[in-house]
């Protein structure tokens, strides 16, 4: 460009590859450039970030460069042959590359009457063994395709998308070498562009003036190639505004960067915006108008995960305010589905599957892992297709899905050939694309058996094992499985037992943490409450104001991510003290004659995987007392959605339940002393109230059966 | 003075256009502060059109021969945004010597351009909408927008016969050629306006079999004529940020330039084929010839929406007006209307209650995953010879009410014929269509009557499902392979079957009438009260509605009340019902719930459930 020099801008390109110095005091880039004299690399990434990070630089050459960016990339290509240093290892002697380059230095020394003549000088590009990218700085969030407007054309731009269709990688010729049949000189022609208009005649100065008109011939093998391919990127669907269509651009990929995106896959590129220039009738056509692309410099594939989930300042103190206040744990469960009426159980242990505990990799190679199963099963219309769907979308790597996926690779994964390659390539389904994530599989019952028999394997190996085709593999399936199923006979029927209700097998019912069965009830409250709200609705068009603001998905995301930073540990005391809830829970099971639940060892993983999770929430890294018994209290409200009704069979109330409870912990103990806060804890892990307990403790202390202190409610048993 | 710069600006915009260029150029210091704002283009031509009687001179493409637009001139198009096309980087303004010169709203290069150097050009950048004429629309809109638009020698032409220059004339004499036996059909009853149906049904399936040999136009159902002129979509350029809320299936009338380039369209379509690589380019702007799409450069446009279609046209906003403040005028359409219904479906004047509420719903709102205010019907008519054309003739009525509406059999066979769910099209690089995507405000009557035995394939079963999503939730989601992407829709569906049972299996149809006959079917509405009732229907839709909470504890008695005696109630009939008692409200010309209305919506419902257990 005329009245610019870019000289100076040369220099401080070959200041900064000569001195810049990382982190761990290395000259980076002239070791980068010694593996690349050795052979040994291919590419020379310049990243911005360095640039950015050198003392007493120009801050307009940071700014140049990045609304030049093309102009830069070609002063650090000349800057790097400058500097290249000698190899410091034999380079293979016999290489055609090396052979060509060799023949054509001597030639050139030797035939020095064409110096003059531009198609005789050897064009850099073909002695270059490298490529120069320039990399966006990592700091800087990446636009959305929309963003990407005419005033970005020339300037390095950082895009995020998915990756739709891709060519197969094909040469492009960068240098066209020829040479002519009468006086046997090379000629070279650069082609920058797509197309380019070969040669005929020999323009030689000996040829031109005995006017010979020398033929020429394309030498394939001396000139050189660069890898290509095209690919179009596609905007995420999060960045599509609602009522658009996603934008597209095309990607241009070349050398090194090749083969490294295939459809579907979910990328990070920067590159430069660039037009291209039309030629032949196009331009004709188009007349003013230009097409766009991206000229790729770096290409990195992207993975949203909770460990990589990155928080600003904002958001994290947020957070941490909302961690200070009280009821974070209720607060957190309503936020969930807000729309949904009550549940708040149900939507307790949705935040306890979301945190999950940690997973433990035992010395032995052993895996405990510690994400919570959970089964919502029920009548139809009572929106556990709208819990599932909520799950997934708060969830940084949700898959929602149906038994009967749609998909013919299904939940686990499938081998398929692929119609164009003919490979045979290994196809994910859901359970593994959900790996580090959720999977929500809704009509659980109504799965194919063969997947039954799969998450079997996930569900407690985690793992996805393939022996078809010629393929023996384990896939990692690291997901909690959310699953929702509906009754065996549509609906819930009261007049059968549970167990025949629920029409799934014990080897899988017992893999999940907890059950939950969610039954339409009758009753006049609930019937106003929703009466009430459905009003709302219609009358000002939105739903009541509810008793609290929710918290927005992305801060629950955002605390949920945290969260899953700690690993909690269980005290040692608390360890007799689980034990014995677990023999409780097994006692009970062998006193009771129609066994509802098989409580196993999964058991009391469960519990202390729900326990660990709870302490999560309170970011503590020690599992307390009240976690355990929250644990307990939702395990026991799981089994008592599903077993209400037994309750009421019996005919025990709730008070004369607690007296029970109370006074069998207190015979227990041998003790006539019970404290409150020890008679509270039972009572809730038996899913009894507070307001339960006093009631109780009222009734039965104007009995004369105990005594209440005033002040503190311990229980004080009047022996008779 | 005025009139002479009007006549300007139809004929030649673009020197209106330059005029304020060069204005604005001249006041700016810099050549890339041009991008900034439109130079006052939009405000120069909406004060244009606004002038007496010009807006009904500017030609419109779908009611006038392609030929007898001349390139360069200002025209109208009503259309539907069907695709959006990616942005067109274009050179903005260039100098040329000493003088800037913009390319903005045209798409041909003056003359004296040379390749200028790279300094002095701005690239600038436009979005690039593919319309298709709104699909259903019916034959009534389209003549009412003709009519204004050709100033109809009997209405007013003499208003503007004052302006008329030679070149109108000629135009206006084409436009009355084409458009006048639709304007009789205007005043034909609807038995007439089947025939019109009918041809257009005709022209699908002739028009199905272009479809593999040519271009595909993408026209959601398949209309490709209206009367003589067949319909044309159009690409319609958008300059500016002004446009930022236009969406996916948003009904906008556009007035624009009107760029027609013989010479670039022959070359264009030929050579995509040569050049082309394998799988990119192909850019599709340049694959539809300009003699079948048009290329219109936006000036000025307005979103039209059912409710505001019709008042749009300043005569008719005129007597809505009137007829809403009459409340003995209401009455009495109340009263037309409901009989011509009750008509039509054989004397069952509870079918035709429940089908004027069906034909006021609309989506008032969302919230969260509810939607409130539409009401999907399900009149059940017994099988029977006499009545296998009934579905067919409900279809037509609604079609003379309303501005859009579409008639779908569904078949086993139709089902299974290809997605109704548009898709994305990653070979051609555009938004295949379906059956589904239609505007807001559509009228969709499917008809499970002509359901035959058979099988579903894939594609049946993911329509079928695709159809109860947009019933229920009023979504469709567009299948974009990675990802699907959900848009959402405000489509009434009117589902006619033979029984309760058969229809729910398919199709979510909480509201289900048993059609009793008491007389045979018989004329319907008189085609005068037509007119009347169009605007009725419109008025009832726009009206205000809210709810006085003073009727709460009322309400709410009766709800829980219900639900006591009845478990089978639920949330569900509490949304219909406050639903039904809004469009009842609304049907009588009011915007605040009555009691009585609540009682009559509790009543009606109580009939239609009887109906159904017999």
């Amino acid at each position: 460009m005329p009245g610019l020099d870019f000289q100076g801008e040369r220099e401080q390109c070959r200041e900064f590859l000569k001195t810049y110095v990382d982190d761990y005091g290395e000259i980076k880039y002239m070791n980068l450039l010694q593996q690349v004299a050795n052979r040994k690399q291919r590419t020379v990434v310049i990243d911005v970030d360095d640039i950015r990070g050198l003392k007493g630089l120009d801050t307009s050459f940071v700014e140049g460069l990045e609304n030049n960016t093309r102009r830069y990339l070609g002063l650090f290509a000349e800057a790097i042959d400058e500097l290249l240093p000698e190899p410091t290892v034999p380079l293979p002697r016999d290489d055609d590359f090396e052979i060509y380059l060799r023949q054509r230095t001597e030639e050139t020394e030797d035939r020095t009457d064409n110096r003059g003549d531009p198609q005789h000088k050897l064009p850099p590009e073909i002695k270059r063994s490298y490529e120069v990218h320039i990399k966006a700085g990592s700091k800087e969030k990446p636009q959305t395709l929309r963003d990407v407007k005419a005033c970005h054309i020339g300037k390095l731009v950082k895009v995020k998308g998915i990756v739709t269709r891709c060519t197969d990688v094909k040469p492009l010729i960068q240098v066209a070498v020829y040479t002519c049949e009468l006086c046997g000189f090379e000629i070279y022609q650069e082609v920058t562009a797509r197309t380019f208009m070969p040669l005929f005649e020999c323009p030689s100065t000996r040829c031109r003036s005995n006017n010979a008109k020398g033929r020429v011939s394309l030498q394939v093998r001396a000139s050189k190639f660069l890898k290509f391919q095209e690919a179009k990127i596609q905007e995420l669907a999060e960045n599509v505004p609602k009522g658009h269509i996603p934008r597209t651009m095309s990607v241009h990929i070349r050398g090194e960067l090749t083969r490294q995106v295939g459809p579907g896959d979910l990328v990070e590129i920067s590159g430069i915006f660039l037009p291209i220039p039309y030629t032949g009738f196009r331009a004709m056509r188009a007349g003013l108008v230009a097409d766009t692309y991206l000229e790729a410099m770096s290409i990195c594939h992207s993975k949203k995960r909770y460990e990589e989930y990155v928080m600003d300042a904002d958001e994290q103190y947020q957070i941490e305010q909302l961690a200070k206040d009280g009821d974070i744990y209720s607060k957190l469960a309503s936020s969930i589905a807000p729309e949904i009426f009550g549940h708040e159980d149900v939507k307790k242990a949705l935040l306890l599957l979301l945190v999950g505990g940690p997973t433990r990799q035992l010395k032995d190679g052993m895996k405990i892992r510690g994400d919570i199963h959970i089964c919502l099963m029920g009548d139809p219309g009572v929106a556990k297709s709208q819990l599932l769907k909520h799950i997934v979308s708060i969830a940084p790597r949700g898959v929602y899905t149906t038994g009967r996926g749609s998909s013919g690779v299904g939940l686990t994964a499938a081998v398929t050939r692929d119609s164009i390659t003919n490979e045979i390539v290994l196809e994910g389904g859901a359970l593994v694309l959900a790996d580090n994530g959720i999977c929500a599989i809704d009509e659980f019952d109504k799965m194919e058996e063969s997947d039954r028999t799969a998450i079997h394997e996930v569900m407690e190996q985690q793992t996805v094992s393939i022996a078809k085709a010629g393929i023996t593999t384990s896939l990692n399936a690291r997901t909690a499985v959310l699953a929702a199923a509906n009754p065996a006979w549509g609906r819930y029927d009261m007049r059968r037992t549970p167990a025949e209700n629920i029409n799934l097998p014990p080897a899988l019912l017992s893999r999940f943490d907890l059950m939950w069965l969610i039954l339409d009830h009758a009753d006049m409250d609930s019937d106003l409450a929703l009466a009430r709200h459905v009003l709302h609705v219609h009358q000002f068009s939105a739903p009541p104001a509810l008793d609290f603001t929710p918290l927005d998905s992305s801060t629950l995301r955002g605390y949920v991510a945290l969260a899953r930073r700690v690993t909690p540990y269980v005290p040692e005391d608390l360890c007799e003290y689980m034990a014995s809830a677990y023999a409780t829970l097994r006692q009970e099971e062998v006193q009771s004659d129609a066994p509802h639940s098989y409580t196993t060892a999964r058991t009391l993983l469960s519990i202390i995987r729900v326990s660990e999770a709870l302490a999560r929430l309170r970011f503590s890294d020690m599992v307390v007392q009240s976690d355990v018994d929250e644990a307990l209290r939702l395990m026991q409200m799981s089994k008592f959605s599903l077993y209400a009704d037994d309750q009421k069979k019996k005919g025990l109330d709730a008070i004369s339940d607690i007296y029970s409870i109370i006074r069998d912990e207190a015979s227990k103990a041998h003790s006539l002393d019970v404290t409150y806060a020890n008679a509270l804890n039972w009572c809730s892990r038996k899913a009894y109230t507070e307001a339960q307990l006093k009631e109780c403790l009222e009734e039965y202390a104007v009995l004369n059966v105990w005594q209440i202190h005033p002040d503190t409610f311990d229980i004080r048993f009047i022996d008779a | 003075m005025g009139k002479e710069i009007s006549l300007d600006c139809l004929r030649d915009p673009l020197g209106a256009v330059e005029t304020l260029f060069n204005g604005a150029s001249s006041k700016v210091s810099r050549v890339s502060e041009l991008a900034r704002w439109d130079w006052g283009v939009k405000d120069f031509f909406e004060k244009f059109l606004q002038q007496d009687g010009v807006y009904s001179q500017v030609p419109e493409i779908n009611s006038t021969p392609l030929s007898a637009i001349p390139s360069n001139t200002l025209v109208r198009f009503r259309g539907m945004v069907q695709d959006m096309l990616e942005n067109e980087f274009f050179i903005g303004c260039y100098k040329n010597g000493e003088s800037i010169r913009t390319t903005k709203y045209t798409d041909s290069v003056s003359p004296d351009f040379c390749t200028p150097g790279r300094d002095s050009v701005e690239l600038w950048e436009r979005r690039i909408l593919y319309c298709v004429p709104v699909p259903g629309e019916n034959h009534w809109v389209k003549d009412a927008f003709a009519c204004t638009k050709w100033d109809h020698p009997s209405t007013q032409s003499r208003r503007s016969s004052s302006l008329t220059s030679q070149a109108e004339k000629r135009q206006r004499d084409e436009g009355d050629s084409s458009s006048s036996p639709d304007v009789e059909m205007d005043s034909s009853s609807i038995v007439e306006s089947s025939d019109v149906k009918r041809r257009r049904e005709e022209c699908t399936t002739s028009w199905s079999d272009d479809r593999t040999s040519g271009l595909n136009m993408n026209f959601p159902l398949g209309e490709t004529s209206f009367g003589p002129i067949p319909l044309r979509p159009c690409i319609v350029k958008v300059y500016d940020n002004a446009d930022s809320d236009i969406m996916l299936n948003d009904v906008i009338e556009f007035i624009g330039i009107f760029t027609f380039d013989p010479e670039l369209s022959a070359n264009s379509f030929s050579n995509s084929e040569a050049d082309s690589d394998p799988f990119m380019e192909a850019d599709l702007c340049s694959r539809l010839p300009q003699s079948q799409v048009p290329r219109i450069h936006c000036v000025t446009s307005r979103k039209l929406t059912p409710n505001n279609m019709i008042s749009i046209i300043p005569e008719l906003r005129q007597k809505q007006a009137q007829i809403i403040a009459n409340p003995g005028a209401v009455m009495t359409l109340r009263e037309t209307i409901l009989s011509g219904l009750a008509n039509l479906l054989k004397g069952d004047s509870l079918a035709a209650e429940y089908l004027l509420l069906h034909l006021l719903s609309q989506i008032h709102k969302r919230v969260d995953t509810i939607v409130l205010g539409t009401l999907p019907l399900n009149i059940v008519i017994k099988a029977s010879p006499e009545n296998s054309t009934l579905p067919s003739q409900i279809a037509e009525a609604v079609g003379a009410l309303l501005p859009c509406s579409h008639f779908l059999p569904l078949s086993c066979e139709h089902l299974n014929k290809g997605p109704w769910a548009p898709r994305k099209d990653y070979d051609q690089n555009r938004l295949a269509t379906g059956v589904l995507q239609l505007a807001a405000g559509t009228h969709l009557t499917l008809d499970l009557t002509s359901m035959t035995e058979g099988k579903l394939n894939t594609t049946g079963v993911e329509n079928l499902s695709t159809l109860r999503k947009m019933m229920q939730f009023q979504t469709v989601n567009y299948d974009f392979k990675f990802h699907p992407i959900e848009i959402a829709t405000d489509i009434s569906v009117l589902v006619t079957s033979n029984s309760v049972a058969g229809a729910r299996n398919f199709l979510p149809t909480d509201i289900c009438v048993v059609l009793v006959p008491s007389a045979d079917s018989s004329a319907i509405i008189e085609d005068e009260s037509l007119a009347n009732l169009r605007l009725y229907l419109s008025a009832a839709r726009n009206l205000e509605y809210n709810q006085d909470t003073s009727l709460n504890p009322v309400l709410e008695n009766d709800l829980v009340e219900c639900m006591q005696k009845q478990r089978s109630i639920d949330v569900e009939t509490f949304h219909r019902w406050l639903t039904l008692s809004r469009l009842l409200t609304l049907s009588h010309g009011e915007s605040q719930l009555k009691i009585e209305h609540w009682k009559k919506v509790l009543e009606m419902e109580k009939l239609r459930v009887a109906r159904m257990s017999h």
